[in-house]
């Protein structure tokens, strides 16, 4: 396998200690050839214009944060921008405290680009949106950059190009937000930059503080945060990027959600979302979203609890051994002994070029450690291919260093100490140790 | 009293006069049932007999009195009410056998239950039986202060009266006899009812254990293995047997029925027995009753939680569960036996658990995967674009990178601690000359070199490679 050395270090230090890396994941990618094809579909819809909503269900471990990433590092590399969050009590679609509001922050806060993939790349789209608009002026006015006439030129045209924004819901505010950034910047006015970008982020309280500051009588509230998210994907791409992918994890959130009605308003949300994307309201803007079976399929509280949603969702009466990688919802599957065989098989091969030998690892013991990995009592429930890799680069390590000690062996010693699973490093804090005890 | 020798003060002993009651505007069926209280009967002692000849005299009488005083007697007979207090007791019956049951003074309720015990009010047997339950089961709900008692008497009655044994199919000792049945004959049962009995028969609630609740089969497996070894080991190394040692004998005892009740025992009864169930027997005989069975003090039995504890203690770190527990034992035959069965359990698992591998569908996996990795890498698009991107701007005669002038220019100065406010002087955007140099280098590095978040500066790690690609 030809890796740069650069990515094999990433890799092989990030799935050491557990993580998913941030690079290099197209290396140890197994399986899911048609779940990635058919979100690569989806990234190709977005960059001609279109949109497109998936949900990507699995249990614990089935990989649904590696996919995630995975697509993530694809689409920043095809110059798209990520916007991702994770749901959580105090963040959720839609709530009477906000809460819709605190994901679309978290959601502008995490907003990526290739150059800067962990959030924070707002200021420096602003910042390339003009540059680009400067540049498209120098060219076709012929004008140098120190020209006097290239600011009104400038400013034309940038008012031409927002104006299409207009034709949409809070476009004309939008539009009126971006000028403002521009004469800032126009004026070195670093303060009114800094006051946009905060309205951008939805940081303003109420519309006073947005009048006091910025002199515009609005701001992005918790009823129409995902208004700005379609204007922004538009906005992205007049800026030269290809589209916006917006990820959201964690949807088991609002499954939790002890109130059915407040439920009931996060699902509609959801609902409105998934129509604007497949009746093309939306455009060159696609959106993920994962979780669990339960809190995708229970008929009480998740998202097939709602009726619009589970007609539009869920299986069709002929799906059944074919899955259908068009329909909207992805289901992960474990991945199966064969494809954790080869995943290690990769991991060697990473490991050698990484450290420049020669592997002499042989295929019976790939196998050897496949069957006594998951034959750990509790294999069955809790191994994911997070402690597996964990433990095969823990083996790989001792057997670069000793070259004469055997897989097997090695193995079967006292000293070699499983990494525990995820759910027992955690313990399980729904569990009281009064319920041990009779009263 | 005393040695005062004046005869006006010597005492002698004379009658207790009693209270004068005044009984003439009393309903006669009362002033009857008054009239036996006058004769010999001792006063001021409870009086079955008594109670039980007013209690037939005043089966039937109705009444309609209102009286709102809370009426507080210990051990209540009619003969300690007064008669208001009697009439109200008896208009609260009245309701009651109409249907119409209401919360009353505690006394009456008790008054009520000693005159069904003693089958007043009743047609018979079965149907005093019928009418305690139903008074247990209603009245509780407004007063539950006379359930635990209602309960004891009930069985007492079902005893007593020789009724249907199936009767006592609730009752906390039947419960705990058929529990401890289960393990004595555990062949017998199911592996759910063995896990049941131990759990119900336990101090130590086994079933609320972290530890079951994630490995439920496991768990149950190497309690039940463990408990039947440990029972072996008592049979062949101690005198007595597990059961003996934790929950006592089967012993005779000497029992009161109807304790703290007012009831009459009424006519000869004849010597009986009374089977409950494999280890359990009422006998009557020559006027005491007998109890045979485990002593029910035994429930939850604390010294069989504490091994159960130690199990499930033993278990989890036999397991390498995240969460350990403190035995409650500490005995070195018992720590062998638990650690030996478990030890069996785990390589019997390992036997059964078979990991196959199917060789023919690896070279798919294997040529899937180099097709998905071949579509998520995009390096060779990349290198493209910034190749055409470079041929449309002026190359610096220094600049062998595929950076424009001005991006070179800039990293150089940052590299070489330059001066780069020409930057804003030729009107350019510091932040997109930064964003273009990460991208364009991206490939090269695998990573963003320059970092402006607090301040503008190449990261570290990449400084001698940049120093060898850019000359001063």
């Amino acid at each position: 396998m030809k890796i740069p050395k650069r990515i094999a270090l990433i890799l092989i230090n990030s799935l050491k200690g557990g993580v998913v890396p941030r690079i290099g994941l197209p290396y140890i990618t197994v399986g899911r050839k048609n779940e990635i094809e058919a979100l690569l579909n989806d990234v190709d819809i977005i960059g001609e214009g279109g949109a497109s909503f998936r949900f990507i269900v699995g249990k614990y471990g089935s990989g649904k944060s590696f996919l995630l990433q995975t697509i993530r590092n694809y689409v920043m590399a095809k110059n798209f921008v990520v916007v991702d969050a994770d749901l959580s009590p105090e963040r959720r679609l839609q709530g009477t405290n906000k809460q819709g509001l605190a994901t679309y922050k978290e959601l502008i806060k995490n907003m990526s680009t290739k150059t800067k993939p962990e959030g924070g790349a707002l200021t420096l789209i602003l910042d390339r949106w003009i540059n680009n608009v400067q540049q498209e002026v120098i060219e076709e006015s012929n004008v140098s950059i120190s020209d006097p006439s290239l600011g009104n030129l400038v400013e034309k045209k940038v008012n031409k190009i927002i104006y299409s924004l207009n034709e949409m819901v809070h476009g004309f505010d939008f539009a009126k937000l971006l000028t403002i950034y521009y004469r800032a910047y126009m004026n070195g006015d670093d303060g009114k930059k800094a006051m946009v970008v905060k309205w951008f982020r939805g940081e303003y309280n109420n519309k006073s503080e947005a009048k006091e500051e910025l002199g515009v009588n609005i701001c992005i509230t918790d009823d129409d945060w995902y208004e700005y998210l379609k204007i922004f994907a538009m906005f992205l791409k007049q800026a030269g990027y290809a589209g916006m992918l917006i990820l959201i994890d964690e949807l088991v959130n609002i499954y939790k959600i002890p109130n059915s009605i407040t439920r009931q308003y996060n699902y509609e949300k959801i609902l409105m979302m998934y129509n604007d994307a497949l009746q093309g309201k939306a455009q060159y803007m696609g959106i993920i979203m994962c979780g669990t079976p339960q809190c995708m399929e229970d008929p009480h509280k998740g998202v097939y609890s709602y009726e619009a949603l589970r007609s539009r969702l869920s299986a069709g009466h002929f799906s059944g051994d074919h899955k259908d990688y068009l329909a909207p919802v992805i289901h992960l599957e474990a991945l199966t002994y064969e494809e954790m065989l080869i995943l290690v098989e990769k991991l060697v091969e990473i490991h050698a070029a990484l450290h420049e030998y020669e592997p002499t690892i042989k295929q019976e013991d790939l196998v050897n450690f496949i069957k006594i990995e998951f034959s750990r009592i509790g294999a069955n429930s809790h191994i994911t291919p997070r402690e597996v890799i964990r433990d095969f680069i823990e083996v790989l390590d001792i057997i670069y260093q000793n070259p004469s000690l055997k897989v097997l062996d090695l193995l079967h010693s006292n000293e070699f100490n499983f990494a525990k699973t995820e759910l027992e490093e955690k313990g399980n804090s729904e569990d009281d140790e009064i319920s041990e005890f009779e009263i | 009293m005393g040695n005062n020798n004046d005869n006006s003060q010597v005492y002698y002993d004379e009658p207790i006069n009693k209270e004068k009651r005044n009984d003439d505007n009393i309903p006669q069926a009362i002033k009857k049932a008054r009239a036996l209280e006058d004769s010999l009967y001792s006063y001021n002692q409870i009086n079955e007999q008594l109670f039980y000849v007013q209690g037939k005299l005043l089966e039937n009488y109705e009444d309609d009195f209102v009286y709102n005083e809370n009426v507080i007697r210990y051990y209540p007979t009619y003969d300690r009410l007064s008669n208001d207090e009697l009439r109200a007791y008896f208009s609260w019956r009245t309701k009651l056998r109409k249907g119409n049951i209401e919360k009353t003074s505690l006394s009456f309720a008790f008054l009520y239950i000693y005159e069904l015990l003693n089958q007043i009010g009743t047609t018979d047997v079965s149907d005093g039986y019928h009418k305690l339950k139903n008074f247990k089961d209603e009245y509780t709900k407004l007063d539950s202060s006379v359930g635990m008692y209602i309960n004891r008497w009930l069985n007492d009655y079902i005893i007593y009266n020789e009724l249907d044994v199936a009767l006592l199919a609730n009752s906390k000792e039947v419960n705990y006899d058929n529990n401890l049945l289960v393990l004595i004959k555990h062949d017998n049962y199911k592996k759910d009812d063995i896990i049941n009995s131990l759990n119900f028969l336990s101090s130590y609630k086994f079933i609320n254990s972290p530890f079951y609740k994630k490995n439920k089969d496991l768990f149950e497996e190497v309690i039940i293995s463990t408990f039947f070894k440990i029972c072996t080991y008592y049979e062949n190394h101690h005198r007595h047997d597990l059961f003996h040692d934790y929950f006592g004998y089967v012993e005779d005892r000497l029992v009161t029925l109807f304790m703290n009740c007012i009831f009459y025992r009424k006519g000869k009864f004849s010597d009986r027995e009374y089977v409950i169930d494999e280890i359990r027997k009422y006998n009557y005989e020559n006027g005491s009753w007998m109890v045979t069975g485990y002593s029910p003090y035994n429930i939850p039995c604390k010294r069989l939680g504490k091994l159960l504890k130690t199990i499930d203690a033993m278990a989890r770190t036999k397991f390498n569960f995240s969460r350990s527990l403190k035995k409650e034992m500490a005995l070195k035959w018992l720590d062998k036996i638990i650690n030996d069965e478990i030890d069996v359990i785990i390589s019997k698992k390992k036997e059964t658990k078979v990991i196959e591998i199917d060789f023919s569908k690896l070279s798919t996996i294997r040529s899937d995967a180099e097709v998905t990795k071949n579509k998520l890498i995009i390096d060779e698009e990349q290198d493209e674009l910034d190749e055409e991107i470079n041929q449309q701007e002026d190359e610096d005669e220094n600049n062998d990178t595929n950076l424009s002038d001005n991006e070179y220019h800039l990293l150089k100065c940052l590299l070489y601690d330059m001066d780069y406010t020409w930057v804003k002087n030729k009107g350019l955007l510091l932040s997109v000359l930064v964003d273009n140099i990460n991208e364009k280098l991206f490939d090269y590095f695998n990573d963003t070199i320059l970092t402006n978040d607090d301040k503008l500066k190449i990261i570290e790690d990449y400084i001698d490679d940049l120093k060898g690609m850019i000359k001063r």
